[in-house]
């Protein structure tokens, strides 16, 4: 598929709080209540249109677990958007926050949109974290919020696609070097006039396949 | 089809992967029966092991169209998944004509995985089966069999072996334990976790131990040694007090009016306070309260009203009988200093009772206690212990308590012929003690403060054989009534008799026995740092002083610690102890108290270096640097930060540094001058070192000159 823009998302929170749910439901459209540990990173990617434009999302789904945190790590490098995500009806997840922000914001480029996420909204009867306490959180450190539900689907495709339509923002303003691959931006095979032409910029990108550099 | 799709992939999309694929081959992912599931792509590269497959949207007509700059071989191909090749086991999973991958994740998920593809499959198989050969070099042989599931799945990667949660700086995460495959052995893997302290460690290291090590195989559960609560029916308007924090009491009897009241289930668990209401247990442990003349009566006497208000179904309160019971057991042990004896304590199998999610420490203390004794039992029938290992382990082992009949048992040919259970004591490699002689100990201090008729444990030296304790006893109970009577007044025939759904007969001797097993838990807060090094140092001192000249010559003509129990006994409890102050640090979940802890160890490993016990300071070094302690760096910089003030950490930083290696010169100078003071208790690596000529000659020159500096610090 021909793409304008390629984004790379990264799901990071603790474990359990549902990243591989909240992709699966993105990417699947499908709820698997039993799912296995993530180990390593997994995959899932698809199209949106923002602006009419075909936006393919890479979203790689990490490992929660302390035990991962080091390969997690490398992963953050080279993302455009983040999804931080904790569990509503799990205070530690929310307090770990922090812990996963300093990570992220150390481990990426400094423009990577984050978007934080309480996840089981469903799960309003077992509510630990007050959707108040989300949004200061946010607010407090410059994300987007948005409580959204696995389960239910509800609010699942605005936060993946509010996220790319702020990246995309982004790059209207020039933030985002769109030729600068570390912010984990790509240009599609139609869109890329400026690639053959500034060789400087694509770094290596002559001996690759798709020429997406 | 191109053979290299995974490789485009890497490169173009996916380019923060700069990995180069081994190989790659199309694959079905299949059930272990083989019904497939869907295409993927396998690749591996040095370090991960690569998922890839096509996703195909839904064609729209009209939208076909030639993009160019899009290779098409990955236009639709997209990753899966990537898995450190660390967290995978790959094996060779072949059933008749089936060329089958089997991929065991550490989170115990297999996947199976059929060789796909038209082209060269023949050596495409023959290519993985090198590559998975490569990364598992153990299994060569098995797993190409096949035969079964099993000899398929033993690979060399590691596997999730345990998983816990550990609260760090008020943070739950989840610790995984990895270990080889062997360990899925079910008596290894009861001891990993057993032992386990918490992060991704020494796995390994359990098959590579140089001892003969073998884990017990059967660990008593904790169902074996808690009260069995008859009818509980009377505690609940009484003693509501005694549901308060404490053990898990495991209530066993079905259909009491009292479950049904409560709905409760047979399974279901109530807390119990084992001091009783109303009493603080602020210490932690019950070992340390101050029992005085005064406290024993008083207490009774409130034992005995509660009992007169309770129902006529349950004439003894239970709980208040394993209170008194340690009560007994504490205050005849407090009345004989010389008897004060905590480390001991502190490694005795003492039966701290499980909880459901956390793990005791103790057991690793027990086991540290217990293993040294119990590696191996000697081919001679005659020497041979007649218990089981689970008595053994099972066992309270109370050095203390047997000071005084030492005279007695300590012979072998005294060892009685009717299993008994066995304390742990330094001495025990060679002359075990019954437990019988250790009890009859603590009644013969009672009876000598109490001035009360003796006659109650005279020695038994019939020759009947039965066959258990309990009979035992039961044939004896007559005679053993006189010293509970005295404990426990006139309701000592109650006592005897509360336990009627297991042991009817039992007496109350041995129901003492059996509350003392039930309830004795120390921690590391218990002790001082000065009573910790002191305690370490005489232990090591006992064990060391074992260690024969002709062990050394075994040890250095063998060239392994085989045939060398006593050089394996140091090494085995060195290793125990390091081992159970990990875990003792990291049991406590907050960084606050871990550091205290560990500043406590830090002073322990300080004050043996002191009293020039260079064993022991290494051992308790060894603890604090396990990669367990050594990833809490909040912790460490907690530490630096808040006991900055003692110097805590210098004195740490200095330590290791002296204790890197012992052929450093600066550890041979440091022994040198400490050990021209006696007494002093080498290090067994460096005396094993030094025979094994590992340790470079030194001038004893060089040493002088800096010993005034040295002896300034």
């Amino acid at each position: 598929m021909s793409y304008a823009y390629l984004f790379k998302y990264i799901i990071i929170g603790d474990t359990g709080v549902g990243k591989s749910c909240l992709l699966l439901q993105f990417t699947d459209k499908r709820f698997q209540p039993v799912h296995d540990l993530t180990i390593g990173v997994e995959f899932g990617a698809r199209m949106i249109t923002i602006d009419s434009k075909q936006i393919k999302l890479q979203i790689w789904d990490t490992a929660g677990q302390e035990a991962f945190r080091s390969i997690t790590r490398s992963y953050y490098r080279g993302a455009a958007g983040a999804l931080l995500v904790y569990d509503i009806t799990r205070r530690e997840t929310f307090n770990h926050l922090t812990t996963w922000l300093d990570d992220a914001r150390q481990h990426s480029n400094s423009n990577m949109v984050i978007m934080l996420i309480g996840n089981k909204s469903d799960l309003e009867s077992r509510r630990e974290v007050k959707k108040e306490e989300g949004e200061a959180f946010a607010r407090e450190h410059g994300l987007v919020f948005m409580e959204t539900s696995a389960k239910t689907a509800a609010n699942v495709e605005e936060a993946f696609i509010n996220t790319a339509k702020e990246i995309y923002e982004k790059i209207q303003e020039g933030v985002f070097d769109i030729n600068n691959e570390a912010n984990g931006i790509k240009i599609g095979p139609q869109h890329s006039p400026t690639n053959p032409s500034l060789p400087g910029t694509g770094g290596a990108g002559g001996s690759q396949g798709s020429g997406c550099c | 089809m191109s053979v290299n799709r995974v490789q485009k992939l890497l490169f173009s999309e996916y380019c923060d992967f700069e990995d180069m694929v081994l190989i790659e081959s199309p694959f079905a992912q299949t059930t272990k029966e083989g019904k497939g599931i869907r295409q993927v792509h396998i690749g591996i590269t040095p370090s991960k092991l690569v998922l890839a497959t096509d996703i195909l949207p839904p064609v729209e007509f009209g939208t076909c169209k030639y993009t160019p700059g899009v290779d098409p071989e990955i236009e639709t191909f997209e990753l899966i998944a990537i898995y450190p090749v660390e967290c995978v086991n790959l094996s060779v999973y072949r059933r008749k004509q089936r060329q089958a991958l089997k991929a065991r994740f550490c989170n115990n998920k297999v996947l199976y995985f059929e060789l796909g593809g038209f082209e060269k499959r023949g050596m495409f198989w023959n290519l993985w089966c090198e590559k998975v050969k490569f990364l598992c070099p153990g299994d060569t042989a098995s797993s190409r069999s096949e035969t079964s599931v099993a000899t398929s799945t033993t690979g060399s990667t590691l596997y999730l072996l345990d998983k816990k949660l550990v609260a760090v700086n008020g943070m739950k995460q989840l610790w995984c334990k990895f270990g080889p495959n062997a360990v899925f052995d079910s008596n290894l893997i009861s001891d990993v976790i057993d032992g386990r302290i918490g992060a991704c460690t020494w796995g390994k290291n359990f098959n590579d131990l140089p001892l003969e090590y073998k884990p017990v195989v059967d660990r008593p559960t904790a169902d074996d040694f808690l009260l069995r609560k008859s009818n509980p029916s009377s505690n609940a308007g009484k003693n509501r007090g005694f549901f308060r924090a404490g053990k898990n009491y495991v209530s066993r009897k079905k259909s009491s009016p009292y479950f049904q009241e409560k709905g409760l289930n047979i399974s279901d668990t109530v807390q119990i306070n084992r001091f009783g209401s109303g009493v603080n247990e602020g210490c932690g442990t019950g070992l340390y309260l101050t029992v005085d003349d005064y406290v024993i009566p008083h207490r009774y006497s409130q034992t005995f009203s509660v009992n007169e208000i309770s129902d006529h179904d349950l004439p003894v309160n239970y709980p208040q009988l394993a209170e008194n019971a340690v009560l007994i057991w504490e205050f005849y042990r407090a009345t004989d200093p010389n008897k004060y004896n905590p480390l001991p304590a502190l490694l005795m199998r003492v039966w701290a009772v499980e909880c459901a999610t956390g793990f005791s420490v103790f057991r690793t203390g027990q086991r540290a206690a217990s293993e040294v004794n119990i590696r191996s039992q000697p081919l001679e029938p005659g020497l041979r212990l007649p218990v089981s290992k689970k008595q053994l382990v099972a066992t309270v082992s109370c050095h203390f308590l047997g000071n005084k009949t030492n005279s007695k048992s300590n012979s072998i040919i005294n060892a009685p012929r009717r299993p008994v259970i066995y304390f742990w004591t330094p001495d025990y490699w060679y002359r075990p003690k019954s437990a019988k002689d250790s009890y009859e100990g603590v009644a013969e201090t009672h009876e000598k403060d109490s001035r009360l008729p003796r006659g109650s444990f005279k020695k038994r030296r019939d020759t009947d054989e039965e066959s258990t304790d309990e009979r035992y006893f039961k044939r004896n109970r007559k005679r053993k009534q006189g010293f509970i009577h005295s404990m426990f007044g006139t309701r000592a025939q109650e006592i005897s008799d509360l336990d009627p759904q297991r042991q009817p007969q039992e007496s109350p001797m041995a129901y003492i026995k059996r509350t003392l097993k039930a309830d004795l838990t120390v921690t590391a807060w218990d002790f001082d740092s000065t009573t910790l090094a002191e305690q370490l140092t005489m232990i090591d001192k006992e064990l060391f002083l074992k260690i024969s000249s002709d062990e050394l010559a075994t040890l250095v003509w063998q060239q392994s610690a085989k045939n060398t129990p006593n050089v394996s006994a140091v090494i085995a409890f060195s290793h125990r102890i390091s081992c159970l102050i990990a875990s003792e640090v990291l049991k406590d979940e907050s960084e606050r108290a871990r550091a205290r802890l560990m500043a406590r160890f830090i002073n322990v490993a300080d004050k043996c270096h002191r009293i020039s016990n260079f064993q022991s300071c290494r051992t308790v070094l060894s603890g604090l640097q396990s990669p367990a302690m050594y990833r809490l760096r909040r912790t460490w910089a907690y530490i630096r930060k808040k006991h900055a003030s003692k110097y805590q950490v210098t004195i740490f930083e200095h330590l290791c540094r002296l204790y890197r290696d012992p052929r450093m010169p600066t550890y041979q100078k440091t022994f040198y001058i400490m050990s021209k003071n006696t007494p002093f208790l080498p290090y067994i690596g460096d005396i094993i070192a030094k025979l094994l000529n590992k340790i470079p000659e030194y001038q004893i020159q060089t040493f002088r000159r800096p010993i005034s500096r040295q002896s300034s610090i």
